[in-house]
């Protein structure tokens, strides 16, 4: 009888330290996560950000006139475009 | 030391006694004291300490991502801070409220006088700006002013700027949907706001967060149908078109007529969505705005004469003297075109010959196929604003009424259903719905023209392109082009108006494997000329040549070939 007294004190005791251990984990624990919970939102905010600018530069008309100022290209006249022939299908009859 | 004698009793010196008993009922009392705090009271301090440093926030989430079709960005939201402040806390320190004017941008005045008002009033909160950078808000929060708080908010952008404004539509400041497809997908672009506790100091500031009470849900990102370079290309074009022919507005509609998805679908002149200050004209056109057809229904009434078998593509219609009289109405053309075969009086598009040619077909089964073809009906697209247009009932249909069924009035249609009845002939014959969001899997179509007859009608129409037809200026180079034009007279007030027109064009191309068909209703154009064929037409061909290229379908044009080599 008096040793299942001592036995429960001492397993009492040592559940008291440990939901203080617990507690305290808890606590850093949940810190972290929220760091890790705002580095998430930074690098969210900074993948939109390079999203929107990658959609800005690489609109259909801007990359079309700086394709033709910066590289000097052009869309070919009629007159210029020549099918390939494969087999029977096409004949060229341009010199 | 002298010691005491045997029978003298201990006694506690009289000071002592008092001394201790004094400490005795005043740790007694504070015994009791925290007795009363920790136990009976605990719950009310508790909530009471809570109340004034636990706050819940709210943890505000992503709108969804709209893309188009190859995941390019039609409209994304990124954080923003907008500062607020606690009047009461604020106006207490009035001599700051300087150096917080001049960081964002505001007169001083004005903000002393709304914080003083709100201070009045007790309210809690009042914005000072909204939506700035992160940047430039923690810049703010560096003055270290109390009373000043941020808030995380969202702010929309539209990339690719006016061009979708009519299809997409706009947010309000809140980012919640207001206007085009923003409005009618909000409920799956709008996540769902988390809350979390939070502990926070005497001035306000987030000590630190306690718990989360609900996570957050962001929305799910849509992808559209649309291509964006196409998109961009039409409403170049119908901006052109608009200013060449002095238009009221232009729009147009691209589609893939074997998947029912929409490529394009613009009107111009749009709006920049990211422009508060530009709402003007925010109706999508291409859905909402309903017309007569006119002559681009010809086709179809010679497509079902050819289904009764009434008629054959070489029949000869007499279309002297070039006018007729139908149930007290006069039908006229634009000249006398003699005798016409039924080919080519759609290449000519005359009144007098489809009305010779469909008068024949009972007016219900005309009616009735016109509705299997999607006409005055709205369409699967899900594009918000939509409209039915309008297609009279009757148990018995006059004369005239019967007559101007063939060449396309006495019922009205959207562009959007008129150039999916497009894409059925397009198709040969089979009938694909449409829809503004990407298809990853086929769709089952329905048949609603024989593939004999929707190719006998291609052949028409590829005429009307030719340099015999009326839209010759539709014609795109090295591509096989069919289509028809048609010139309808706006229905103002119940009257037919005489000056204002609606020029219209709708077609599809290549000719021997159909990708596209577009329609492009350019209206009250005020020059002069104001054709269908000469007004949309080169908008039409503009707008294929363009898409044709970027999305690298193989020229078809073979004869053109030779006569340019």
């Amino acid at each position: 009888m008096r040793s299942l007294v001592y036995i429960t004190t001492v397993i009492c005791l040592v559940s008291a330290i440990a939901v203080v251990g617990i507690r305290h984990e808890n606590r850093i624990s949940f810190i972290e996560l929220q760091t890790l919970y705002e580095e998430r939102d930074d690098l969210n905010i900074e993948w939109r950000r390079l999203l929107l600018e990658r959609a800005a530069l690489s609109r259909y008309k801007q990359l079309e006139s700086w394709a033709q100022t910066n590289l000097d290209m052009q869309k070919p006249e009629t007159q210029f475009v020549l099918p390939i022939s494969n087999g029977s299908q096409y004949t060229v009859t341009s010199e | 030391m002298n010691h005491e004698p045997e029978n003298t009793i201990y006694r506690i010196p009289l000071r002592d006694l008092i001394a201790v008993s004094v400490i005795a009922i005043g740790l007694g009392l504070l015994l009791l004291r925290s007795l009363q705090l920790q136990v009976f009271e605990s719950t009310f301090l508790q909530d009471q300490g809570d109340a004034r440093f636990m706050r819940n926030e709210t943890i505000a989430a992503n709108r969804g991502i709209i893309r188009d079709r190859n995941n390019n960005i039609l409209a994304i939201s990124t954080p923003v801070d907008s500062v607020w402040a606690e009047p009461m806390i604020l106006s207490s320190s009035n001599s700051r409220i300087g150096e917080l004017a001049e960081l964002i941008d505001m007169p001083e005045e004005k903000i002393q006088s709304d914080v003083n008002d709100y201070a009045i009033k007790e309210k809690q909160f009042v914005y000072l700006k909204r939506h700035l950078t992160p940047e430039h808000a923690q810049r703010v929060m560096n003055l270290e002013i109390p009373g000043v708080f941020l808030q995380r908010e969202y702010r929309r952008y539209y990339p690719n700027g006016a061009t979708v404004g009519t299809l997409i539509g706009y947010t309000n400041i809140d980012d919640v949907g207001l206007e085009g497809l923003e409005l009618s997908l909000n409920s799956t672009l709008e996540g769902e706001p988390g809350l979390k506790r939070v502990l926070k100091d005497r001035l306000g500031r987030t000590i630190e967060t306690v718990q989360h009470v609900q996570s957050v849900r962001d929305g799910e990102d849509v992808v559209l149908s649309i291509d964006s370079r196409i998109q961009q290309v039409v409403f170049k074009s119908l901006l052109d078109t608009v200013k060449e022919h002095k238009a009221d507005s232009a729009t147009g509609v691209v589609i893939n007529p074997r998947t029912g998805e929409i490529l394009a679908i613009a009107t111009a002149p749009g709006f920049n969505p990211n422009d508060w200050s530009d709402r003007s004209v925010t109706r999508n056109s291409a859905v909402t705005d309903v017309f007569e057809p006119g002559s681009t229904i010809k086709p179809f009434a010679v497509a079902k004469a050819l289904m009764e078998r009434v008629v054959s593509p070489e029949t000869v219609i007499d279309t002297s003297p070039g006018y007729m009289r139908i149930g007290g109405f006069s039908v006229e053309d634009i000249r006398n075109f003699g005798a016409l075969s039924v080919f080519d009086v759609v290449v000519k598009s005359s009144n007098v010959g489809v009305v010779k040619i469909a008068t024949q077909i009972d007016a219900k089964k005309l009616a009735d196929f016109y509705r299997s073809l999607g006409l005055s009906a709205v369409t699967e697209s899900e594009l918000p604003g939509e409209q039915a247009g309008l297609f009279p009932e009757r148990t018995k249909w006059r004369q005239s009424e019967h007559a101007t069924l063939t060449y396309g009035y006495g019922f009205a249609v959207t562009p959007l259903q008129l150039v999916q009845a497009y894409g059925a002939v397009a198709n040969g014959g089979v009938l694909v719905p449409l829809t503004i969001k990407k298809r990853n899997f086929g769709v089952e179509g329905k048949r609603v023209i024989p593939e004999s007859v929707a190719w006998e009608i291609t052949r028409m129409m590829e005429s009307v392109v030719s340099p015999k037809g009326t839209s010759r200026r539709a014609k795109v180079p090295l591509y096989r082009v069919a289509g028809k034009s048609g010139t309808v007279q706006k229905l103002i007030d119940g009257a037919y108006s005489e000056n204002q027109h609606l020029a219209l064009f709708v077609g599809f191309a290549p000719v021997s494997n159909p990708r596209l068909a577009a329609i492009v209703v350019v209206d009250n154009p005020k020059l002069e000329v104001h054709y269908g064929g000469y007004v949309s037409a080169p908008a039409f061909r503009e707008i294929m040549t363009e898409t044709l290229r970027i999305l690298n379908q193989r020229p078809d044009d073979l004869a053109q070939f030779a006569s340019a080599n």
